[in-house]
């Protein structure tokens, strides 16, 4: 059915993004609320006929009211404080604070990003005065809820640094009465019950990679201990704080993350089988990353097309599994899901505009360096230092915040300066990464590349499923308790 | 391959847009004939070759997305300040100039215009020759 622009009602439609899907339309707003309509009822629309669909269905009539498609009849109050709930992120100030403890590992993963040195190498330590230094600055930054998140290398390797850290900035907190979350992100290699009772004991949640199962997760995790099965190790480890979290009162469920690579492709059934028997209630289905040295990674790679097909496999499959009465889920999904069914945004950093370098996250290197993000770090290690905003010793929270590099990124990722991403009807769910796109083309600016063709099938798969009441149900039940959502961002 | 498209029906933006759509598959040229009835000359070059059906299907893809994208420019030219109003209350609690009509529309407003003078310089305001009342002043701070 053709669409008339001369016979739009001003008056009566309000501001909405669309698109053409599977014969229908489907319609969304600056406050992600969403909509399908018939061609028909999509044409009654613009002309300003709302009542022609009354007539035909009296649930969408007030369904395009309600979510405040309809001008003339738009309840500003609610309007007004959905998008401030939406926007929240925007005022929480930087409340990521990711770092690296060491650069030193006792993993080669194929694909590694994060540009590890040998588990010998000298210099690569994060120590005690430079530690004390990065606390200290991140008591600067005037957020009122600070997450410190120990990354690597493998940050174990230097559990001293760590145990510092955690206890300094407990006893910073004392006075500064911030909500503090710490966090570490590990292979789990150099864990012992010691240390695991000390992060227990200092409410330390603890997030790990695993590949699924052994054959798939050895070949892409290589230990180089050769007395440590990465696999056996890891799977050891999250059954014991799965333990920790039902037994002793452990606030933190165990969590884990999957890189996805060629060799996943024909294994989702299995790898999420494997995630469910580690006592996970979650999967995190990410692609390979362009970062860094992740192009070494040439043979583990594969297209955008390839990665979404064992996406939607996989998801399929869970909710299968979900079906049968199982919570398990997905966590991208999660993420846009609590973007479209909530009236709040989780404020996932990579997922929100602008994105969170600078505003939301800060890397801290092992010399105190200071990087927009973590994958800005990571590309200081190739020699590019186009991303670093500072160190702690010689920079205030003023020079980092006002950092060119800060703004540069906040530009380059806020949705409404970019043209397609402006008017695509996944704008409020949607976010890009400036860092990627750099890495990718040398320009912070760059349309349609691999990762917005994925964010765009996964979405346009979920708002599939949506339109199943089965699924919606269970994916409003995954988004309901808002507090399993934090813990899962 | 060449398309004439009067602006009094497809907006420049709605033209501008819909060529940043196709920017990865075809290479683009603008022009203006600003004759009686002023029109925008797209210059259409695919960058791979293809054959005269896939020309074709190329072009009429375009012309749909060209009425998505003028369909796009008026709801987003009619609706702007209401959404202006929704993000500076939402964001900055900014409180609604009383005067402020939310359903006018911009339209008719050129980037030229100015109707709030913020570009008349201070003098020709309240320059020397110009007897403005403390008062009058004070209300426009």
């Amino acid at each position: 059915m053709a669409i008339d622009v001369n016979l739009i009602d001003k008056k009566a439609v309000s501001y909405f993004r669309f698109k053409r899907f599977n014969g229908s339309y489907l319609v969304t707003n600056d406050v992600g609320e969403y909509c399908f309509l018939k061609p028909g009822w999509f044409n009654s629309f613009i002309k300003g006929e709302i009542n022609e669909i009354m007539k035909q269905d009296e649930v969408k009539y007030d369904e395009l009211i309600n979510k405040s498609f309809v001008r003339n009849k738009l309840d500003f109050d609610k309007l007004i404080a959905k998008y401030a709930n939406k926007h929240d992120f925007l005022s929480r100030g930087t409340s990521l604070h990711i770092i690296v403890v060491t650069l030193r590992c006792d993993h080669k993963c194929a694909y590694c990003q994060a540009n590890s040195g040998g588990i010998k190498t000298a210099g690569l330590d994060m120590d005690i005065p430079t530690a004390k230094s990065v606390v200290d600055k991140i008591f600067e930054f005037p957020a009122p809820e600070i997450t410190i998140e120990f990354q690597g290398g493998e940050p174990l390797l230097n559990f001293n640094t760590v145990k510092f850290i955690i206890e300094y900035a407990k006893k910073k907190n004392k006075n500064k009465e911030k909500k503090l979350t710490l966090s570490l992100v590990s292979n789990l290699s150099c864990l012992t019950d010691e240390i695991l009772k000390f992060l227990i004991k200092n409410d330390v949640s603890i997030c790990t990679s695993l590949d699924g199962p052994e054959h798939i997760h050895n070949r892409n995790r290589v230990s180089l201990n050769k007395n440590i099965n990465s696999y056996r190790n890891t799977v050891k480890w999250l059954r014991k704080i799965k333990i920790e979290f039902e037994k002793t009162g452990f606030k933190h469920r165990p969590n884990a993350l999957l890189t996805v690579t060629n060799r996943c492709f024909g294994h989702s059934k299995e790898i999420i089988d494997e995630y469910i028997k580690g006592g996970l209630d979650c999967i995190h289905l990410r692609p390979l990353s362009t970062f860094a040295l992740a192009p070494k990674a040439d043979s583990l790679a594969y297209s955008w097309g390839e990665f979404i097909e064992f996406y939607k496999e996989s998801l399929d499959y869970i909710l299968e599994l979900n079906l049968k009465g199982s919570n398990f889920y997905e966590r991208t999904a999660f993420i846009f899901l609590y973007k479209i069914l909530t009236d709040y945004d989780p404020g996932y950093m990579d997922m929100r505009s602008p994105c969170g370098a600078g505003i939301g996250q800060v890397a801290y290197n092992y010399n105190g360096d200071i990087y927009t993000c973590d994958e800005g770090r990571m590309l200081s290690r190739l020699g590019d230092e186009s991303f670093k905003v500072g160190n702690v010793k010689t920079d205030t929270y003023k020079n980092i915040i006002e950092h060119p590099t800060v703004k540069a990124m906040c530009i380059s990722s806020c949705l409404d300066n970019i043209p397609e991403c402006s008017q695509c009807v996944y704008k409020p769910y949607c976010g890009v990464c400036p860092l990627l796109n750099y890495t990718e083309s040398k320009n912070i600016f760059q349309p349609f590349n691999g990762r917005c063709k994925i964010n765009g099938a996964i979405l346009d798969y979920l708002f599939e499923k949506l339109q199943n009441s089965q699924y919606k149900n269970i994916f409003e039940r995954w988004v309901k308790d808002c507090t399993k959502g934090k813990a899962a961002l | 391959m060449k398309i004439e498209l009067r602006t009094k029906i497809y907006p420049l933006e709605a033209i501008l847009s819909t060529c940043y759509l196709f920017i990865d598959s075809i290479y683009f040229f603008l022009d203006l004939d600003a004759g009686k009835d002023e029109k925008v000359v797209v210059s259409l070059k695919p960058k791979k070759k293809l054959s005269d059906r896939q020309i074709e299907l190329l072009k009429d893809s375009f012309m749909n997305e060209l009425l998505y994208s003028a369909l796009r420019c008026i709801v987003s030219k009619n609706n702007k300040k209401i959404r202006e109003y929704v993000v500076a209350r939402a964001l900055y609690s900014t409180p609604p100039d009383s005067n402020f009509d939310l359903f006018s529309s911009d339209e008719k407003l050129d980037y030229r215009d100015d109707p709030l003078g913020i570009a008349v310089p201070w003098e020709d305001k309240y320059g020397k020759n110009k007897k403005v009342k403390k008062d009058n002043v004070e209300s426009k701070v």
